[in-house]
């Protein structure tokens, strides 16, 4: 089946070989952990009571979780630092893992070693980064002065006058502006910075200076840094010697900087090495932050497939003194997470359903006949040779690039194809091809009539599945008598026959058109009276779970919904039709649009913006309109989604 | 256009008001006996009771407790914002804002005393969606420098980074009112964006506010602080309706109080000194109350109009601080009518 069984494993080992045993567990990978604690505080983790389990039985009373002894940030910490050294370029080497022994401590170590090495040079870069930053600063602070006719070693002299520049906001410039007249000191504006604010000059008596400098911090006034007395000459001139100055830094900065990398590139091995390992014991600290340590043992859960279970059994078998155990998923140990397996064809559909939810464990996986009724629907909808394989050839590369939805679009696009040849369709001309099946708009009541008989076989099959994942439930009242049950499907069937009888042309028409509507009320009766009936049956009391009136109302309008809902839904099918119409008519629109004009220049371009057009707008609306189908018609009546979905161990810790 | 533009969120504004507190309400608050009742009757009365209904009855905290009535504003101020966009929402954000800047003021002040400032956290109202200012790591700060450094990324570091030490109380008045002056700057830098044509009102009721602010500023300036006419004008606010430039100049360099009254004789604010007695007692609530009638009109008239979505959030200010007052004065032991008189909403 589509949905693949899962179990509870649960492991009592040894705690010298934890370490072991979780890079096991990490290599195979396949496993959904669970955390141990929780497993055994609610009583699911069941070791049975024999004498040599003891040791592991008297565990359980002293367990701490494995949550408060791990910390991995240390790992972390060194592998992002070895990451960034390298720039991403080294990666995780899941064979080189599996048949080595990797020792912790000497990878430490070695990463240490690496570290440092490149301290030294390390520091000499971010010297230079230090003090080119600051000859930046300068060469803004004295590019406000540029103008400046005088020597700095003047100004940083004067006996009675001090000097500063600083910047504040334009409100508060407003604000110096208003007081030039009065402040006790000199302002000039000497220029704009980029943030916006404006740069002043600000001239004082060194008398008056506490005084100058209260009415500047009232108006937030930041004094600009990289002043120097070490700078005496002309602005001009200092601005020419920081220029230079800089230039050299940057030079023996590059040159610096080679010699890392050749260090770096130099020891990629052990870096390597390193990294590897570190990553490694990395996801064994988050593995085992799951498990639940005693003084001995560790204990460990996890969901694995049904078909692993040897698998696992033969690793569990390498540790003395190891037991493992597995629980069905049925013998509530919690509710099993949903792992869907599908052939290549359906796999990427999974991504659809997923939108709506996950299969729960005990329901059928919709993916096969979602597939198969998407493409269908999609193809009907959007029957063109052309377009179909420029749908499938885009799919093809965004599904290389890792796009799951691309996967989908390769299937719809040769689906597309597929109906094209029926349609007799090439990039929108029917002249080309002979039609293997009609012309859509030659035959407009067939194209209706037709789309409208494939949503009832769709519905039909939806009807099944939902009796079937009703019955699995053990839902008798819905799954028999309810509306979308074999009541429902029943009813649906008469009223079908009914309206076939009455605008076909059957003999025994007159006989058997009054049976079903017989049947037809009977089956309505049964549906409203489903609550009481089902627990009558199963002879469960009380019948009603609400008042019988409150239960009557409700039912009531429930079955005027439902069939209400027998006609929309069944109508609702008939877009499918609508839509390969639109298809044809839409480019027929542009065709006429491309003879028009009278250009042939023109009149190509028309048709290759036509096709685009129609690819790209009417390719979404076609395929949101098949998944509406899907989700609405279809999901409603017998999906329900609620299941959780099955997370195998991820590979990678988070580099960040 | 702009009518229509705005049709929706006036007439929410309009449907938030009329579940506002009322009255009758106010008189029921007033004539509780003590702190506990005042709480009770907000919590099981009025729609404030979402945000006080976590609060612990047995141990009411005065100052948590205001905090928590200005959560609603955030929750409305958010609201409204959804029904906005471009220079109106940025416009609106100030709101936000000025809750930011309240924040930051209590914190502020909590370094400069040396408190635990994790200990401040439930005075502290801000919106969680809007605002960049890293809160939660200001809790963690241990001092000025590394609360300075935590809000690197917003407007505030360039206005604390001058401030080298924040102990002097001196100082901490002086960023007090950097603080509010970067506020106000930044609603009039964008009030004057506002479309000009349709919120006329608005932007008058906003220029009159800072005219008030000024005039308040200047008084008690040259009355409390002593501070010099540069001071006094560094610390002035921009884009007044009726007193410009220069004539905050001028009053900024009247000799005396008498002369300064002079100078506003001809304008409208004339009423906030003509008093002998209780000038300094209720000059900020008489400045309030003007206000609030300014932002009633504002509200009633500006049907279909960004002012009257604005009027509402500012009622919503009078009213918060209202209760505030209410339950200050429960502490004090006041009676009822001593209570109304400091109340901005007239009450009889």
């Amino acid at each position: 089946m589509a949905i693949e069984n899962v179990i509870m494993m649960d492991v009592v080992g040894k705690i010298k070989y934890v370490d072991k045993f979780a890079k096991d567990i990490f290599l195979f990978n396949d496993i959904q952990i669970v955390d141990a604690m929780q497993e055994i505080d609610s009583g699911r983790f069941i070791l049975p009571i024999r004498e040599e389990n003891m040791g592991e039985l008297l565990g359980f009373a002293q367990l701490v979780s494995g949550e408060t002894m791990m910390d991995e940030k240390n790992f972390v910490k060194t592998v992002n630092k070895l990451n960034e050294l390298y720039k991403g370029s080294l990666n995780l080497d899941m064979f080189s893992l599996a048949k080595s022994e990797n020792d912790l401590g000497k990878a430490l170590g070695k990463a240490k070693e690496f570290e440092n090495n490149l301290v030294v040079e390390y520091g000499e870069l971010r010297d230079v980064k230090a003090q080119i930053e600051a000859l930046e600063k300068s060469k803004v602070a004295y590019s406000y002065l540029d103008e400046l006719d005088a020597q700095m070693s003047e100004l940083d002299s004067l006996e009675n006058f001090s000097y500063s520049l600083g910047s504040v906001t334009k409100d508060n410039a407003m604000r110096l502006k208003s007081i030039y007249n009065s402040v006790t000191s000199i302002v000039f504006h000497v220029g704009n910075q980029e943030d916006n604010e404006e740069v002043f000059m600000i001239v004082s008596p060194k008398d008056l200076e506490i005084e100058s400098q209260r009415i500047l911090k009232a108006l937030n006034f930041k004094p600009i840094e990289g002043f120097n007395a070490k700078y005496t000459e002309s602005p001009k001139e200092i601005l020419e010697a920081i220029d230079a100055e800089i230039k050299e830094l940057q030079t023996k900065n590059a040159d610096l900087f080679k010699k890392l990398n050749i260090h770096l590139e130099e020891n990629r091995l052990d870096a390597t090495d390193s990294f590897n390992t570190l990553s490694l014991y990395a996801n064994l600290s988050i593995i085992k932050k799951y498990m639940a340590f005693s003084d001995e043992n560790f204990y460990f859960s996890g969901w694995i497939s049904k078909r692993d279970k040897q698998r696992m059994e033969a690793i569990a078998a390498k540790y003395p003194e190891m037991i493992i155990m597995f629980s069905d998923s049925n013998k509530g140990s919690g509710k099993p997470p949903t792992k869907l397996k599908n052939n290549w064809l359906f796999r990427p559909f999974e991504i659809l359903v997923k939108m709506y939810g996950v299969p729960s464990f005990n329901e059928l996986d919709p993916t096969p006949f979602l597939s198969i009724t998407y493409m269908f629907c999609f193809g009907f909808m959007f029957g063109d040779v052309g377009q179909g394989i420029v749908l499938a050839l885009a799919g093809l590369i965004l599904g290389k690039r890792g796009v799951e939805l691309g996967k989908v679009l390769f299937r719809l696009g040769l689906c597309s194809t597929f109906f094209g040849f029926m349609y007799g369709s090439i990039f929108g001309f029917e002249e080309v091809l002979h039609p293997l099946w009609l012309r859509p708009f030659d035959e407009i009541n067939t194209i209706l009539l037709a789309a409208v008989l494939i949503g009832i076989g769709m519905l039909f099959m939806a009807y099944i599945y939902s009796i079937i994942n009703k019955l699995k439930k053990h839902e008798i009242k819905e799954g028999v008598f309810g509306k979308n049950g074999i009541c429902g499907l029943a009813l649906y069937a008469s009223i079908l026959g009914i309206f076939g009888l009455n605008f076909g042309d059957f003999s025994y028409a007159e006989v058997l058109s009054p049976l079903l509507i017989v049947l037809a009320i009977l089956l309505v009766f049964l549906v409203l009276v489903r609550e009481p009936l089902a627990n009558f049956l199963l002879k469960k009391k009380p019948l009603y779970e609400e008042t019988a009136s409150e239960y009557y109302v409700e039912s009531g309008f429930e079955l005027f919904e439902m069939l209400l809902g027998m006609l929309s839904n069944t109508l609702s099918f008939i877009r499918i039709g609508a839509f390969a119409l639109t298809h044809v008519g839409l480019f027929m629109a542009f065709q006429t649009l491309a003879i028009m004009v009278q250009n042939g220049v023109i009149s190509v371009g028309i048709l290759i913006f036509a096709n685009i057009f129609i690819i790209a707008l009417e390719g979404l609306i076609v395929s949101i309109q098949a998944l509406r189908l899907q989700f609405y018609e279809l999901f409603s009546k017998y999906y329900s989604g609620d299941g959780v979905e099955f997370k195998s161990v991820d590979l990678e810790i988070n580099l960040n | 256009m702009s009518k229509s533009k705005y049709a929706c969120i006036s007439a929410k504004a309009l449907a938030m008001r009329a579940r506002k507190i009322d009255d009758e309400d106010f008189r029921e608050l007033i004539k509780a006996k003590d702190l506990k009742e005042v709480f009770l009757y907000l919590r099981d009365n009025t729609y404030y009771g979402e945000f006080l209904k976590t609060m612990n009855i047995e141990n009411l905290h005065r100052t948590e407790f205001e905090a928590h009535l200005n959560d609603l504003k955030v929750q409305e101020t958010e609201k409204l914002m959804h029904y906005l966009s471009g220079e109106d929402k940025t416009y609106f954000k100030v709101f936000l804002v000025r809750l930011e800047v309240e924040a930051l003021r209590i914190l502020i002040r909590g370094i400069a005393r040396n408190d635990e400032l994790e200990s401040l956290r439930e005075l502290i109202v801000y919106s969680r969606n809007y605002s960049t200012v890293p809160f939660d790591k200001l809790f963690r700060a241990r001092d000025w420098d590394e609360f300075k450094k935590l809000l690197i990324n917003t407007d505030y570091y360039r206005i604390l980074e001058i401030y080298k030490d924040i102990k002097i109380d001196q100082d901490l008045v002086m960023v007090e009112k950097t603080l509010d002056r970067y506020y106000y700057d930044l609603v009039k830098n964008r009030l004057l964006k506002l479309d000009k044509k349709a919120n006329r009102d608005l932007i008058d009721a906003q220029r009159s506010n800072f005219d008030l602010l000024n005039l308040i500023w200047i008084y008690r300036g040259k009355k409390f602080y002593k501070l010099s006419r540069e001071e006094l004008i560094a610390y002035s606010l921009r884009g007044g309706l009726k007193l410009n430039e220069s004539r905050l100049v001028t009053l900024v360099e009247a000799k005396n109080f008498v002369e300064m009254k002079e100078q506003i004789a001809d304008t409208d604010y004339a009423f906030l000194f003509n008093h002998t007695k209780t000038i300094d007692l209720y000059m900020e609530r008489r400045q309030e109350r003007y206000l609030y009638f300014m932002y009633l009109k504002l509200f009633r008239e500006g049907n279909g109009s960004f002012g009257r979505v604005v009027a509402y959030v500012r009622l919503l200010d009078f009213e918060i601080e209202d209760i505030t007052s209410i339950i200050e004065s429960k502490r004090y032991r006041m009676g009822s009518d001593e209570i109304k008189k400091y109340l901005i909403r007239p009450i009889d």
